[in-house]
């Protein structure tokens, strides 16, 4: 199990070693007039050999690479091309935005999920079952940019009860939460569903009733509590789907988080921007990857077993 | 608690004793797909105070669907459709849902099969004998892990009130079952229904918990309703056995007279069977057939097919439960033969 | 966007029953009612897709598609002289559209078969060899899985140009490791068969034998993994280009159009609907036929997840 452990942070290391390059490669290589990373156009050859000294770039590439990555260590992000904005600073001002439109979708996907997951397996194949259950199949089919636009319409346009873009005020937040909650949504009701069908077969809860407690307290007690081990598992691997969603939720919505920063920088060419911050969601979806296995192996006992003996 | 005991145990051998559980007629019914039969048919028997009534039979004899009818606790496809379960007097069949939990649990508490499942192995036990408790009457935390702690002191498990913060998966079999049985007395039920509790033990155990629920029978006046598969087991503490087969009571005696002279041919090849055990140079004796599945029951007599005694008329219709003149039995037989043991 | 496939796939035993189904011919397909709608749908968004390409490629048809004529701008469905309208430039929807499958089932097909073959290939090597270069394809296989493909194409399309190669570039870098998770565990099972003994003992060699014994035994689970593969594919292409950051103008993309549209959706409905509602027939069109495809071969399967 340790070296399991062990070896999917050697490979995170690794892997964020190698995306790191790839964008200072990029970077390096880069058309365009960024004064960071890159010279700029200068007067005569003497000038640009003094610059090139001056930014350090006749030293070795491993050089530049080890100062790259110290910079970007210390906080150092750079400077965009065409807003002259810091990098840090256009983090710093989409991050919030982000963080609330996911805390919000995951409100909805455990505070609905759940309780319609235990509802729809206590009332098995009667309406409610087949009304909840028919509702996360057809939440798994639409693209959520198309139910996006599909929800505009009725709610911004038709309806008007519902800002579509900005972020104004909480009630921007509704409908990108909704919309990034569907897919994660239906698929939490089902394992829900699926995990209390599990538990209401167990004989300890026929024992519960015997001992005289309300179905209430059974249920939202003892077998929920239970069941919740696939959902935690399932949680961690939403957890990595979640960010290519958020990215395309927020340009739809004009949520001004990181998604948009980011799509905005590549479409505006300004690569600096763009590359970094690519760079940092990255390096965060690789951590959170790496974690995310490892408690999924420890959370699954059949996968620990597979995994140990591999 | 033991003088309360002691004055039941004076009752019980003064007047005839108004029973505590009398059963009349119980039939449970499952409904299957087009079909549907009664697992428990038209059952009557029994229980007074202070008494350990045993059933036996084999699996698929409706001996667990009664102690389960008893409690409320079957659920559709498999419900209750006739007869009476009169608790003190009380009408137990269509109870409402909220005065049947108000039972169960402080009047009358079950125990089954299998200790290890049969308890949540998310939450220590100390929670699970709170919960018990505070679910009847209102006790705080701390009164209530007292009273547990007792509980489990009494039916012998050591440094209690340590264990209280133990997971069940901490314990052995054995103490499971214990820690099971506390869980279902601490409320003092006039009433408790053990279904197979010491199956899925080793021999030893099995007798430590007898041992242990006949102690608690005469120190807390515990009555109790005893099924098992095992006739070994019910003639160990029980005071009267219920023999059951698919569906049917087909002979209700004092314990001492099915060990001494059964009547019914199917208590005869369960005791056969049972002393045959004893003897490791000859083959055991075994009761030829099997059980019949609830839709397929032989339309007279249900054990015909497998009675060593059958007549023709034992196929033709099916015997009344009858009482035996000059012996204090029921039996359900048109040929019982007398008992020789092997 | 990759979905994650249940752990219970990749370590699926084929049985009789699985070989026994395939033997007995794709006829069997239309007894399931999911798999039959499937069919039809995708043939014809595959058959107007090949019409959509010829359109694209043969100079002199671009006109259809791409003339436009601002003052017919924006009219609904069944207005004379354009069945299915036009869009925000004139242009005919009708040509747009067909055009638009076109590309988007070309990138979807050409990005699932470039996945296919890096993964199945990944695949097999890893769970017939096993060992130590098992180790480093699963290695590979368990960090790249779960990568956004999102965020890559967006990366990609940073430093290239966004367009056809940044979409199958990044897709095709991902997609494969879910297939191979699968095919591997296909091929774990597949080594302990008696026929794989039989051949190793007679000194075949190992490529030898992933060709002719292993390979002809996935061709199930391969089929079912296109289709499912195909349909994420559409969607994350059509995202993409929802956000620009796809296929470019002049040439149509559903998820352009879709994109388009929205800029006028207080004026026309039809504009968002007609893309979005083709996109959702060919997505469910490809998973239905997958489920189909899957019910038929190797019910253990199950749809991936983006």
């Amino acid at each position: 199990m340790t070296r399991f452990v062990i070896r999917r942070l050697a490979y995170m290391a690794v892997i964020m070693v190698i995306a790191s390059i790839i964008v200072f490669v990029s970077l390096r290589i880069t058309p365009g007039d960024s004064t960071n990373f890159v010279i700029t156009p200068v007067s005569s050859p003497e000038r640009f050999e003094e610059l090139r000294r001056e930014l350090g770039l006749d030293r070795p590439l491993l050089e530049q690479y080890a100062k790259f990555v110290g910079r970007l260590m210390a906080g150092d992000l750079g400077k965009s091309d065409i807003s002259h904005r810091e990098v840090i600073e256009i983090v710093a001002s989409g991050l919030p935005y982000t963080v609330a439109l996911a805390l919000a979708a995951a409100v909805l996907v455990y505070g609905l999920g759940i309780p319609l997951g235990v509802t729809a397996a206590l009332r098995r194949n009667r309406w409610p079952d087949q009304l909840v259950t028919g509702l996360a199949v057809v939440g798994l089919g639409i693209p959520n940019f198309v139910l996006a636009i599909l929800l505009i319409m009725i709610f911004g346009i038709t309806l008007m009860i519902l800002p579509v873009s900005g972020a104004a005020g909480f009630q921007n937040l509704i409908l990108p939460a909704v919309v990034l909650a569907v897919e994660p949504l239906a698929i939490t009701i089902r394992v829900v569903r699926s995990a209390v069908l599990d538990q209401l077969g167990q004989d300890y809860v026929r024992t519960l009733a015997a001992k005289g407690l309300t179905r209430g307290r059974i249920i939202w007690l003892h077998v929920l509590r239970n069941s919740l081990g696939p959902v935690i598992s399932l949680a961690a691997v939403q957890f990595r789907s979640l960010l290519g969603y958020t990215l395309i939720v927020e340009v739809i919505f004009r949520w001004p988080g990181l998604g948009t920063q980011l799509v905005d920088a590549v479409l505006k060419r300004d690569y600096v921007v763009a590359q970094v911050l690519a760079l940092l969601l990255t390096l965060v979806v690789i951590v959170v990857n790496t974690f995310a296995d490892i408690a999924y192996a420890f959370a699954d006992p059949k996968v620990r077993v597979r995994v140990a003996s591999a | 608690m033991t003088t309360l005991g002691a004055v039941d145990a004076a009752l019980v051998s003064d007047s005839p004793p108004t029973p505590l559980l009398e059963v009349r007629g119980l039939t449970t019914v499952v409904d299957g797909d087009g079909w549907s039969a009664a697992a428990v048919d038209d059952v009557s028997f029994s229980i007074g105070r202070g008494q350990i009534i045993g059933v036996v039979g084999e699996s698929g004899s409706g001996k667990s669907l009664t102690a389960l009818s008893i409690l409320g606790l079957v659920a559709p496809p498999i419900a209750v459709t006739g007869g009476s379960i009169l608790f003190e007097g009380r009408e137990l069949v269509g109870l409402r849902e909220r005065e049947m939990r108000r039972i169960r649990g402080a009047e009358i508490s079950m125990i089954f099969q299998e200790p290890t499942t049969s308890m949540d192995a998310a939450f220590t036990i100390g929670d699970q004998l709170v919960e018990t408790i505070r679910a009847h009457r209102p006790v705080d935390r701390r009164g209530a892990e007292a009273l547990a702690t007792q509980m489990l002191d009494r039916v012998g498990i050591a440094s209690a009130a340590r264990r209280l913060r133990a997971y069940p998966h901490e314990f052995s079999g054995g103490m499971r079952q214990r820690v099971m049985i506390a869980m279902a007395l601490l409320l003092h039920p006039k009433l408790l229904l053990a279904d197979e509790p010491t199956t899925a033990l080793d021999v030893t155990t099995q007798a430590q918990i007898l041992e242990l629920i006949g102690e608690l029978r005469t120190d807390l006046g515990l009555s109790v309703l005893l099924i098992s598969h095992d006739l070994g087991v019910v003639l160990d503490i029980a005071d009267r056995v219920v023999v059951m087969y698919a569906g049917r009571v087909v002979e209700e005696t004092p314990s001492a007279s099915v060990a001494g002279s059964p009547s019914h041919p199917y208590t005869q090849g369960l005791l056969a069977s049972k002393l045959s055990l004893r003897h490791r140079d000859r083959p055991v004796t075994v009761i030829d057939g099997q059980v019949p599945s609830l839709r397929h029951r032989p339309p007279a007599c249900r054990f015909e097919p497998r009675c060593p005694n059958r007549l023709p008329k034992c196929g033709e219709s099916e015997p009344e439960l009858a009482d035996v003149p000059g012996a204090e039995r029921l039996l359900r037989c048109y040929n019982p033969s007398p008992w020789i043991e092997p | 966007m990759t979905r994650d496939v249940t752990p219970a796939a990749s370590e699926a035993v084929l049985t009789a029953q699985v070989l026994d189904a395939t033997r007995r011919g794709p006829w069997r397909i239309l007894k399931s009612r999911s798999a039959t709608i499937g069919t039809v749908l995708v043939s014809v968004f595959v058959g107007l897709g090949v019409i959509g390409i010829l359109l694209l490629l043969v100079p002199g048809l671009d006109a259809t598609w791409k003339a436009q004529d601002l003052g017919n701008a924006l009219q609904g469905p069944l207005s004379p002289g354009s069945p299915l309208g036009t869009d925000p430039n004139g242009r005919d929807l009708v040509a747009r559209s067909v055009v638009a499958i076109g590309v988007s089932c070309v990138v979807a097909i050409a990005v699932t078969i470039l996945s296919l073959v890096i993964g199945v290939v990944a695949g097999l090597v890893a769970g017939y060899y096993r060992g130590r270069i098992d180790t480093l394809i699963a290695g590979l296989i368990d960090v790249t899985w779960g990568f956004p493909i999102i965020l890559l194409a967006i990366m990609f399309a940073g430093m290239m140009r966004p367009g056809f190669t940044s979409i199958i570039l990044a897709v095709a870098l991902l997609s494969w490791a879910g297939i191979a998770r699968i095919i591997r565990g296909y091929a774990l099972s597949l080594r302990e068969r008696e026929f794989v003994a039989a051949a190793r003992a007679l000194g075949i060699p190992g490529w030898r034998i992933i060709v002719t014994h292993l390979l002809p035994n996935v061709t199930a689970p391969i089929l079912v993994l296109a289709s499912y593969y195909i349909a994420v594919t559409i969607v994350i292409e059509a995202g993409l280009s929802f956000l620009g950051l796809g296929i470019q103008q002049p040439v149509p993309s559903l998820g352009q159009m879709l994109a388009e549209g929205r800029n006028f959706l207080r004026l026309s409905a039809w504009q968002t609907a007609l893309p979005g509602g083709l996109l959702v027939m060919a997505v469910l069109g490809f998973n239905l036929l997958g489920d189909g495809l899957r019910d038929l071969l190797d019910p253990r399967l199950s749809r991936p997840q983006s």
